[in-house]
């Protein structure tokens, strides 16, 4: 509350809202990410009613939402349009990726928990972290503003493909006030943004660590958060360069991804210099595209790899495997992006090559997720909240995973490309995969943040309807997308309906086929309402929760839990040090079933032939 | 607790946070302009057109390399004096760097602004004239009763002077709405820049009437039913409005007024015919338990029957308006291009169809409509390579365009490309001795011809062949003096004859940095006219640009490549700057708090001179 501020305070603006304090920014981050991802699960709700029902008029529990003059607008007699779909489709898009799930991963557990995790008293850079904020949510509002704006928001899909995208909203004669230009200038804010976050991070885990904090005693989760960073910092500046070209083209008529020769039914023949390439475009697209799903991805890992140790009461199985793997993953993943383009006739030694390197791939992949499985076995494993949703993470994450895999092979994807299978691969990753993981999260640091801890019974009403619902949406993707179903289809393919007995093999498999829209719509509508529990839980624990008893209160072993709490501004009463590796639970030398990094060996003398069960022997590593 | 290792390095990594910070900043660069050096190599082996190679002034880049090496040098110097401890020393070293900052950005500019002002044109046989175009010269006529605006394609710039030229008459006109039932939502756009046209207007008296508004006698819609009058579309009894309470004069007021009605209308009408569409759903389902929708949809639809007495008139979008009057309408072709900012749009003279769309309703009257150019280039390499795809001789091809037959009317461009070809092929000079040409040069000495040297005209061979330089083949004028002297085109004899000391070129043109500075002009001549002039009629043009990034791919890379690295060098120059100018607090608390930020920004300032050397030669040399 502004009225208990004091003198020394910094003052409520610069404490909570201008604050340079990475718990604060994260904190920011989290909520503002979370906003973020209401308002796209509201653009996929009326999506699915266009494709459940799209003849019937917008319901009236969606449809009261919008103003009577933007439904003149954007909906016929009440029916969602093919191009309001596309908006909607495009923003969901971008939304979920660009402005929900990354600065929630990377933003909001990445500033919150990492300087916490190796004793740094804040970020290197604290205003640069600051900036980096404002600039995110400044990007984010300059996408989503467009909405209101004549033009609508972008609507050529997350990927932004010219030429369609190019020549999308073209007759406006202020191209600097359209949804598809706000979208090109909003994705520089948000890549300078992510750059400052990136470069953050990697110096303060390089140079902030407290002292014995060496590299093999990260705890996992920072390790992921470098490599996370690394993609941010070399992977976005390329779709930086396309955004600022296609800006190019659309404000000073440039030909960069212009062909020679493009005629549009609208303008005829495109008059323009000619000689681009469209496909340099999706070149430089998926060179961010694909570690972006890395950059989703491992952030949840990390959360779910600090959660699993700490409630199975058992040292992570293959720490430095783990390690080791993320950084192939983070390296490979910088040379698989053309799998997403196996159908642009790139040629069949490229494919060939990318195929490959997608194979390759899955081997890190799958290291981690083994060893996350691995990591239960023999454990006591205590079901609190956050690991709920952590086991549901691993099997979720491993369908996404999976059913990726015939993805990776050019001949399959002459059959599924841009069908429903490939929305369901990505979403089981990111929706009950990454989602989960980062759920998790939310309900494991939740105490650290606030002093309390949310409600059991609330989490579970929150996670057993999502769990189900989950599935319910995306597995009659798989099968919708094996069947043919394309992934753009406004009005879930009722063009395409034949007569059954027809010879229309392909319209009667969709006819078969489309009740499945009614099942999954539905399924995202309950899952939306499954959210309530847990914005209820999120809002009330902060005031009625149970209080934590200890500043330790899942008996955890990592340095965020030696911290006051709340941490306060510079976070450590005293410089903390550390002097094992992060997850030495169940120590047969040790009494309690944990034996936290800072604490300070009591019988040193007698540890020395002591065959130690921790993995990472911390003392075969050079103190520093 | 403060954020450690902030002036100290850390004892174990040996690095303070800051050049972590940078070196990683460096990195994330390296991925951008690395992004634009693969678009570069892309675009550029994939590139239909023949690339321009060595076509900007080398000398000045050369300058600026040296320039940015320089500054580099410098500012290792004052981060060394402050090392040192010489405060002195660091201000000079590094004002000289901002200096050199400042010198590069100077040529850059200069460079920039050639290249704005200097136009490009090809045709529809690919050849490429290179020049300066008179502007505003270039006038469509109309005899006009209206204008239709297409809803899709629209550019302010026509409205504007329509309104302008219209007002300026004085006269009263019926203004009618054309506008189709269908709600077309892009025209909402169209009242936009009416809106704004309108407002550009109200400060200029001429453009308006007294009260600084437009009379509308009449005010009608067109609908799917015909014409209908304002209060329809206010969903209010016909003839309960009182026509004197709306004075209808177009002005911003009203527009915005009848759009937010238009809106409004069209929100009512949706939500009656949703209404209405729910209401079926209901009993169809009701009715039909088991069956899917699809089953149902066809048997489904807005009964129009039912909602005609709750539907309000909708007027989706303003198209166009009627003139009471007819008269002429000038269109400046030329101005208008020039700030219509996308170029897919051309005049379409069938139709009367301007670039936006715009349909003139009325008869054209005159077309003067045309690019009158001052050649300083003729380029025939395009021609050549299409002419090569399709196994002809570029040669032949070339003596068969349009622009050394029907477009040379005054026998200036035939006569340049002979002088070219003697100096190809060699030639018989007055005392009949032979000179050998080029070819045969490079023949002797085992060499061949560059596809530039055999189809390119460059500007200081323009200049020198048509004043004469070179014996030319008798170059026939086409058409008698007189009649060109009418024509507006100078007649051969008359050809202004600048004397040897004109025709020097100044020093910045030798380094063919400029022709002409708009800034400059007392200091330069206009040397415009010193090179043959062409009239290119637009329909002969298939595409045409300043030397901007609409040009080709090789200027859209050159701009986005330098102005990027422009933008780095300025930024550099500001953190430089500020370490020079505010220094001085950081410096008294710790020396070595100033060194080490001047460190990194000398780091960054290295990355940017860095890029420069890979600029330089990729976009100038190769």
């Amino acid at each position: 509350m502004a009225d208990t501020h004091e003198h020394h305070d910094p003052g409520f603006i610069r404490k909570y809202i201008f604050s340079t304090d990475h718990k604060t920014i994260g904190i920011q981050y989290g909520l503002t990410a979370g906003a973020f991802l209401l308002f796209g699960f509201f653009l996929m709700m009326v999506m699915r009613w266009s494709i459940a029902y799209p003849d019937e008029p917008l319901a009236p529990w969606m449809a009261w939402l919008f103003t009577d003059e933007w439904k003149g607008q954007w909906l016929q007699n009440g029916l969602v349009t093919g191009q309001t779909y596309n908006m909607f489709g495009a923003m969901h898009g971008t939304i979920m990726v660009f402005l929900g799930v990354v600065p929630l991963g990377f933003g909001a557990f990445g500033n919150y928990v990492m300087p916490l995790q190796i004793g740094a008293p804040d970020m290197a850079f604290p205003r640069l972290n600051m900036t980096s904020y404002w600039l995110y949510l400044l990007g984010g509002l300059v996408m989503c503003a467009a909405f209101f704006l004549p033009s609508g928001a972008a609507m050529s899909g997350w990927t932004n493909y010219p030429p369609l995208a190019q020549y999308m909203q073209m007759e406006f004669v202020n191209q600097l006030m359209t949804g598809q230009s706000l979208w090109l200038i909003g994705l520089v804010l948000l890549i300078t943004s992510s750059l400052l976050g990136s470069v953050n991070v990697i110096t303060t885990l390089i140079n902030l660590r407290a002292p014995g904090m060496t590299w093999m005693r990260l705890p996992f989760f920072c390790w992921a958060m470098m490599v996370t960073a690394f993609l941010l910092l070399l992977a976005f500046p390329p779709l930086e360069v396309a955004g600022l070209m296609q800006l190019s083209d659309r404000l000073f008529g440039s030909s960069f991804f212009t062909p020679t020769g493009l005629y549009s039914k609208d303008v005829g023949m495109i008059e323009a210099a000619g000689s681009g390439s469209p496909l340099l475009f999706q070149h430089l697209f998926w060179f961010l595209g694909h570690p972006e799903v890395y950059v989703l991805l491992l952030p949840a890992i990390a959360c779910v790899a600090e959660i699993i140790p700490a409630n199975t009461r058992r040292p992570l199985w293959g720490y430095k495997s783990m390690v080791y793997g993320v950084l192939v993953l983070g390296f490979l993943s910088f040379i698989v992006w053309a799998h997403h383009m196996y159908l642009t006739g790139m040629g069949p030694w490229v494919s060939a090559f990318f195929q490959t390197t997608t194979v390759l791939i899955s081997i890190p992949s799958v290291i981690l997720l083994t060893a996350l499985i691995i990591s239960l076995w023999g454990g006591s494993i205590r079901f609190t909240p956050p690991m709920v949703w952590a086991c549901a993470f691993l099997p979720m994450f491993g369908i996404g995973g999976l059913t990726g895999l015939p993805l990776a092979f050019s001949m399959l994807v002459l059959h599924l490309h841009d069908t429903y299978y490939v929305i369901g691969h990505f979403h089981y990753v990111v929706a009950p995969g990454i989602l989960f993981g980062l759920f998790a999260g939310i309900y494991h640091w939740y105490p650290k943040m606030t002093g309390r801890h949310m409600s059991s019974f609330l989490s579970h009403l929150h996670f057993w309807p999502s769990l189900v619902c989950m599935n319910l949406v995306f597995f009659p993707m798989l099968m919708q997308g094996m069947a043919g179903f394309h992934r753009r289809w406004f009005n879930g393919g009722s063009a395409y309906l034949a007569e059954m007995g027809s010879d229309n093999v392909f319209g009667i498999a969709v006819r078969e086929m489309t009740h499945l829209n009614v099942v999954m719509s539905w399924g995202a509508w309950i899952m939306a309402l499954a959210q309530v529990p847990f914005l209820v839980n999120m809002v009330m624990s902060a005031f009625i929760g149970k209080k934590v008893k200890s500043d330790n209160p899942w008996d955890a072993t990592t340095l965020e839990w030696a911290t006051p709490t709340p941490p306060g501004h510079g976070n450590f009463a005293v410089t903390p040090s550390v002097y094992r590796g992060p997850y030495e639970y169940s120590r047969p030398d040790d009494e309690r079933d944990y034996t936290p990094q800072w604490e300070e060996p009591k019988r040193r003398t007698e540890r020395k032939g002591d065959p130690s069960p921790a993995k990472a022997n911390p003392d075969k590593e050079v103190s520093v | 607790m403060e954020v450690p290792y902030i002036v100290e390095p850390r004892k174990d990594t040996g690095l303070f946070n800051a050049k972590i910070g940078i070196w990683l900043f460096l990195a994330s660069e390296v991925m951008l302009f690395g992004g634009l050096f693969s678009a570069y190599v892309f675009l550029r082996i994939g590139a239909d057109f023949p690339w321009p190679e060595r076509t900007l002034p080398i000398v000045p880049g050369l300058i600026n390399t040296f320039v940015l090496i320089a500054s580099s040098v410098a500012v290792v110097m004052a981060w060394a004096c402050l090392k040192l401890r010489k405060k002195q020393a660091f201000n000079l070293w590094m004002a000289f760097t901002i200096v050199c900052a400042g010198i590069f950005m100077g040529l850059k500019a200069i460079e920039y602004n050639a290249k704005f002002h200097h136009n490009a044109a090809r045709l529809a046989d690919f050849t490429i004239i290179e020049g300066h175009v008179e502007p505003g010269e270039n006038i469509l006529a109309f005899d006009v009763h209206g204008f239709n605006f297409s809803a899709r394609r629209w550019h302010g710039p026509f409205f504007e002077d329509i309104v302008e030229q219209l007002s300026a008459d004085d006269r009263n006109f019926e203004l009618t709405f054309l506008a189709p039932d269908a709600a077309v939502k892009d025209s909402l756009e169209v009242e936009d820049v009416i809106v704004s046209g309108l407002e550009l207007h109200a400060n200029n008296p001429l453009a308006t009437f007294g009260d600084g508004s437009l009379a509308i006698s009449k005010l009608k819609f067109l609908t799917s039913d015909g014409f209908v009058d304002y209060d329809q579309v206010k969903g209010v009894e016909p003839g309960s409005l009182d026509p004197s309470k709306f004075d209808f004069k177009l002005t911003k007021k009203t527009l915005k007024a009848l759009r937010r009605d238009l809106r409004e209308a069209r929100g009512v009408n949706n939500k009656v015919n949703a209404a209405d569409l729910r209401e079926q759903w209901k009993t169809a389902k009701a009715q039909n338990p088991n069956k899917q929708n699809f089953e149902l949809a066809g048997d489904i639809s807005v009964r129009s029957d039912k909602v005609a007495p709750f539907l309000r008139v909708t007027t989706g979008s303003i198209n166009g308006f009627l003139v009471d009057k007819n008269g002429n309408y000038a269109l400046p072709d030329n101005d208008l291009r020039a700030r219509v900012a996308f170029k897919p749009f051309r005049p379409l003279f069938e139709n009367n169809q301007l670039k936006d769309d715009t349909r003139v309703l009325g008869s054209l009257v005159e077309n003067k409509s045309a690019m009158e150019f001052h050649v300083d280039g003729l380029d025939f390499r395009h021609l050549a390579m299409r002419a090569e795809e399709i196994r002809k001789d570029p040669m032949e091809v070339i003596e068969a365009s349009w622009v050394l037959n029907e477009g040379d009317k005054y026998g200036y461009m035939r006569s340049i490309w002979e002088a070219h070809k003697n100096w190809l092929y060699g030639y018989t000079d007055d005392s009949g001795k032979e000179v050998e040409g080029h070819v045969a040069k490079l023949k002797a000495k085992g060499d061949v011809p560059t596809p530039r040297e055999l189809y390119r005209v460059e500007k200081q061979d323009i200049l020198k062949y048509f004043r004469g330089g070179y014996p030319v083949v008798a170059a026939v004028p086409k058409v008698d003096a007189p009649q060109l002297a009418d024509t507006g085109g100078p007649a051969a004899d008359k050809l202004p004859q600048p004397s040897d000391a004109e025709l020097e070129l100044t020093f910045l043109e030798k380094f063919g940095v400029v022709d002409n500075i708009p800034v400059l002009g007392s200091m330069i001549p206009d040397r415009h006219h010193h090179y043959p002039h062409l009239t290119v009629p637009r329909e002969k043009v298939l595409h045409e640009s300043t030397f901007t990034p609409a040009w080709n791919n090789y200027y859209a890379l050159y701009f986005t490549l330098t102005g990027l690295h422009g933008l780095h060098v300025v930024g550099g120059a500001l953190v430089l700057g500020y370490f020079w100018l505010c220094g001085g607090r950081m410096y008294r608390e710790n020396p070595e708090w100033l060194a080490n930020r001047v460190e990194v920004g000398g780091l960054f300032w290295h990355f940017v001179d860095l890029v420069w050397i890979f600029l330089f030669p990729i976009l100038y040399l190769m």
